[in-house]
């Protein structure tokens, strides 16, 4: 079996891409007022490269495609999330894992939450 | 007519108003839990009306940005793209927005002092900011950290040529462009660095604030980490104006804005202990350039051992023929003002968080 070429695209006799994810990120209330008053936004993931695993940083990059002062309040300029933002997926603290690079499996959630700090 | 000030502090903005000088109103706070280390009043889009009002609000969670308010606090705006925003090449994220400074004469254009050590142009009035590449791109970068961090806090512009702007850094000192940002240099001559090996040094001086004389950036004032200082030439070269005044050290230089000559300083005992001389918090005064100071605010208190941040402190003018408005915060959060030069104080508020940022305006 051969990987798919770089043109291969739906309809044009190449392999088909796998379809968006859509993941649910759930915000904590300190954030809402930047989501039009929501508790989760649902972001869509796109699935090329075919290779790519959906992960926390892509859940984020379409985060801040979508709603880039939202995403802003996460990450800084150079994509590092904030020292008290906590990212966890399917329960579990994505710095424990393998940080941004994370997977999301199908159907976890994405929960952002606000640690414990200042005075 | 009323005197405003915005105040900025450790947990939040807070705004006071007045239509004497004398009963004061206190709203706030805005921007709850999070730090307003710098506020400004700039000419609102269109000019007219009322000032826009801008914050440098830091969350200790959701990090750094600028709002800005066209209502005097009402409602808020931050860019949707984020407003002082480092380019990717720069590899640095904004850590801190430490001074806001609007451009007298040229509507539009506001300057942002930030952490770490960068120099910011907008051209919006101050809802997005361009790093200004030639003070980033100094082969003196990185500067020495302060202790509060490495930062430009100090913006002085020119009325009369807006290629000149001078800023000032903790520690770095006094740096000058004469080509709207394009290229900087240190302008120190006279400044001691008491902490360095060579006390003279051509930069690297901690410059605590500098202000603009009534007649014109031609005569500057500097607040020095130990030393007061003034410059006949632009910042060419200083010299001493600290006899007279209980101590060198400090943090606020404020400039009269009408008349020439009139500058107060607030000292704090030294480097080792940043408490008012003998707990007695005072302002010094003079008429004079710094030949002859005098200690003015005989009713604020006489047993203070807080401390006023650089830009806890402002001035602001009410009108011709007519008295500024002097106002500051102190770090355990008191606010005081004064529309006699400083003879006596009001009592603005008491019990905020610790004053970080005061900015005044006056609205018709």
């Amino acid at each position: 079996m051969t990987e798919p070429g770089p043109v291969a695209v739906q309809g044009v006799g190449g392999v088909a891409p796998p379809p968006d994810r859509s993941v649910v990120v759930v915000l904590p209330a300190a954030l809402r007022d930047e989501a039009d008053g929501r508790s989760t936004v649902t972001v869509s993931v796109t699935a090329a490269p075919v290779s790519a695993a959906v992960t926390v940083g892509r859940v984020l990059d379409a985060l801040a495609a979508a709603h880039p002062r939202l995403e802003r309040r996460l990450r800084d300029e150079r994509g590092t999330l904030r020292r008290h933002v906590n990212v966890f997926v399917a329960g579990d603290d994505c710095r424990a894992l393998l940080g941004q690079d994370t997977p999301v499996p199908d159907g976890a959630e994405v929960v952002v939450l606000p640690n414990i700090a200042g005075g | 007519m009323t005197l405003v000030l915005a105040i900025g502090t450790r947990k939040g903005l807070f705004l006071a108003r007045s239509t004497d000088g004398a009963a004061w109103t206190v709203e706030g706070p805005q921007f709850l839990m999070q730090e307003v280390a710098a506020v400004g009043f700039v000419t609102a889009p269109g000019g007219g009306g009322a000032p826009r009002l801008l914050a440098g609000v830091r969350s200790e969670h959701w990090g750094p940005g600028v709002s800005h308010s066209d209502d005097l606090g009402e409602t808020w705006v931050e860019a949707e793209a984020g407003s002082v925003v480092f380019p990717d090449d720069t590899d640095t994220a904004l850590e801190r927005v430490w001074q806001l400074h609007g451009d007298p004469v040229r509507p539009g254009v506001v300057w942002a002092g930030c952490e770490p050590t960068s120099l910011w142009r907008s051209d919006d009035a101050g809802e997005t900011f361009t790093l200004v590449r030639g003070l980033w791109d100094h082969p003196h970068r990185p500067w020495a950290p302060g202790f509060g961090g490495a930062a430009v806090h100090t913006v002085v512009t020119d009325p009369q040529d807006d290629g000149r702007v001078l800023v000032a850094m903790s520690s770095g000192g006094v740096y000058v462009t004469g080509d709207s940002g394009g290229t900087w240099a240190p302008s120190n001559k006279g400044i001691s660095a008491y902490f360095l090996p060579d006390p003279y040094p051509e930069y690297g001086q901690c410059v605590h604030k500098v202000a603009a004389d009534a007649a014109g950036p031609a005569v500057l004032y500097a607040q020095n980490h130990h030393g007061v200082y003034r410059s006949d030439d632009a910042g060419a070269t200083w010299t001493s104006i600290a006899d007279g005044l209980p101590s060198d050290f400090g943090f606020v230089m404020l400039a009269h804005p009408q008349r020439p000559g009139t500058v107060w300083v607030l000292p704090l005992e030294a480097d080792g202990r940043r408490v008012p001389p003998g707990g007695r918090l005072r302002l010094h005064r003079t008429g004079d350039g710094g030949r002859t100071w005098s200690e003015v605010g005989s009713d604020l208190p006489d047993e203070s051992w807080t401390s006023v941040l650089r830009d806890a402190a402002d001035v602001v003018g009410t009108g011709d023929g007519t008295a500024p408005l002097l106002a500051f915060g102190t770090r355990d959060g008191c606010v005081w003002a004064s529309t006699d030069e400083g003879a006596t104080f009001v009592e603005v508020a008491t019990h905020l968080p610790d004053v970080l940022s005061v900015r005044a305006t006056v609205v018709a």
